[in-house]
């Protein structure tokens, strides 16, 4: 199942309570280029896919206090604590988040290793790629 | 002298409006919250009624799907870490601090506290471990932890208001954010503190009320006109409501100084246990007889000075009539007769948020001029025999209001609020 075809568990106004937080994909709410680069990944195995994901990804979970606003994607080398203002529960959060999307599991041991936007990309694509083979829909 | 404890901000999030203008005007015309309610889906489930909070959807325990009133900004930082009535109780908070004239730089100094109330979110806490058992744990969102357990309420508002006072929370189901207000008030009596913001929350979702159908605690009515009635011959269980009240409670003299416009005046309270049943009240209401007589000596005042109270009963027939026992041998006995409500008739019961709500509502009245009634009462079940109950608000100054909390394993709080003193030269 791609993510765009997930029937999404929003309501507006008072609606009862959601009877479909199972169906909810961790990407339902991001923009629509993320959520096709992810069913691109699913369809095809690409693991080139990844990428565009894990920075949105970490995009998301940047604390607001950090954000300057319109100024470019950060580079490969930015580190999230030091250069991106994270706290240690927002990367938490980052890795939780893409083991939720791509249902692999990270340890205490390989969070260590991930400093930098391109440590953290790098090493999603390498896990995915070993947890699925070519094809992991 | 004790310090003065003085009612100087008050945020509604409730079923019977989110501001104070509209939760005055719902107590004084009578307008309930109550509403048809489908809690999940399953016609068999014997609950047909509820009394929401308007104006937000937290009904999904993703934070990306929620939405709330638009002029309360909350980031994404703090969002991460909110149940969802964590989402009620921030924008109550802000609506306090604004009432109060405090701004967020006020409050980080050390010299304000903390208290919180409620019950934790069962429903987040469901999902997130389904979620992890799921994966037999070997993933689980971060923020579980902080989001779930009772304690969300304080671990979040203290951290994104910069609290750096007395923070804590208070845990004894429907008496929770009445304990919180008593030693709040304490806190401020004994100098420890200025100010205390006393919080009290809860969750209107199947996970959170449901569990009290199988005690036989919940009414089975479906006609929202009728389902809460307190002290009625017919009242067949309580009503769940959702939502939050802030209260900002300050002392006297520093209130007085900024030129803060109080609400009304906390002059004491009490508390005492029925040590009698984990979930049932003492049939002759023994416990909460004493907490209302320690609370008045606390006041230094007599019964006969009390001319309101809002009573605590939810429209169960034991607990109500436990306390209509406890308010004749207090009240009748020495021949008082003040005007007795119970205002859950309009909002439902609000669990650990009851007792901030209904301190919340005497405020109002007590500024306003006013006695909320007794909602839907028809038939007066013959045990409240010499109580003053008045379907209808009363347009009446209350000179000393009592108000009653009765919480699971038989913990019994009460308040006395008066109205702010003039101010002395």
């Amino acid at each position: 199942m791609t993510v765009s075809s997930i029937s999404m568990s929003t309501n507006s106004g008072n609606a009862r309570p959601s009877l479909t937080s199972s169906e909810f994909h961790p990407l339902a709410k991001f923009p629509q280029e993320t959520r096709e680069a992810h069913d691109r990944f699913v369809v095809s195995g690409d693991p080139g896919a990844i990428g565009a994901v894990v920075l949105a990804v970490i995009l998301d979970h940047q604390p607001s206090a950090a954000k300057k606003g319109g100024e470019a994607p950060p580079a490969d080398t930015a580190r999230l604590i030091e250069d991106l203002g994270f706290d240690s529960l927002a990367l938490a959060e980052v890795v939780f988040f893409l083991e939720d999307v791509y249902k692999v599991a990270i340890t205490n041991a390989e969070l260590q290793n991930l400093l930098t936007v391109g440590e953290i990309r790098t090493f999603v694509q390498t896990k995915v790629t070993q947890a699925y083979g070519s094809s992991p829909a | 002298m004790t310090r003065e404890v003085l009612i100087t901000g008050i945020g509604f999030i409730t079923s019977i409006g989110n501001d104070s203008a509209t939760v005055s005007a719902s107590l004084r015309e009578g307008r309930h919250g109550l509403l048809p309610w489908d809690f999940c889906g399953n016609p068999n489930v014997p609950v047909k009624v509820a009394a929401p909070v308007r104006g937000f959807n937290v009904d999904s325990p993703h934070w990306r799907d929620w939405n709330w009133p638009k002029e309360h900004n909350i980031p994404r930082e703090t969002l991460r870490g909110l149940a969802p009535h964590g989402v009620y109780a921030f924008c109550a908070m802000e609506q306090a601090l604004a009432d109060a004239a405090l701004t967020p730089a006020d409050i980080t100094d050390g010299a304000t506290g903390l208290f919180c109330a409620s019950a934790g979110s069962a429903f987040v806490l469901h999902h997130n471990l389904t979620q992890a058992r799921a994966c037999q744990f070997e993933r689980g969102n971060p923020m579980g932890v902080v989001t779930s357990i009772a304690g969300t309420l304080n671990f979040n508002l203290a951290a994104h208001f910069a609290i750096t006072g007395a923070v804590t929370g208070f845990v004894s189901a429907c008496a929770s954010s009445s304990h919180a207000i008593g030693y709040a008030t304490d806190e401020i009596r004994l100098g420890r503190q200025e100010r205390m913001i006393v919080v009290g929350a809860e969750e209107l979702n199947a996970d959170t009320v449901l569990p009290f159908a199988p005690m036989r605690a919940l009414s089975p009515n479906a006609d929202p006109a009728t389902a809460s009635r307190p002290f009625d011959m017919g009242r067949d269980g309580f009503v769940g409501t959702g939502g939050a009240v802030v209260l900002v409670l300050e002392d006297g003299g520093v209130a007085r100084r900024r030129g803060a416009r109080a609400y009304a005046e906390i002059s004491g309270w009490g508390q005492a246990s029925d040590g009698y049943s984990v979930a049932t009240s003492h049939p002759d209401g023994a416990g909460l007889r004493e907490a209302m007589r320690r609370a008045l000596r606390d006041a230094q005042a007599l019964p006969e000075a009390v001319n309101y109270v809002n009573a605590h009963a939810t429209s169960t027939q034991i607990g109500d009539k436990a306390e209509a026992q406890a308010l004749r041998s207090v009240f009748t006995a020495v021949g008082a007769r003040p005007v007795v409500s119970s205002t859950k008739g309009l909002t439902g019961h609000g669990l650990s948020m009851a007792g901030a709500m209904e301190v919340g509502f005497c405020a109002l009245a007590l500024r306003e001029g006013f006695m909320p009634g007794n909602a839907h009462l028809r038939e007066v079940d013959p045990v409240c025999d010499g109580l003053n109950l008045p379907r209808k608000s009363v347009c009446t100054q209350p000179s000393l209001i009592l108000n009653n909390s009765s919480g699971f394993g038989g913990s019994n709080v009460c308040h006395v609020l008066r109205p702010v003193r003039e101010i002395r030269s």
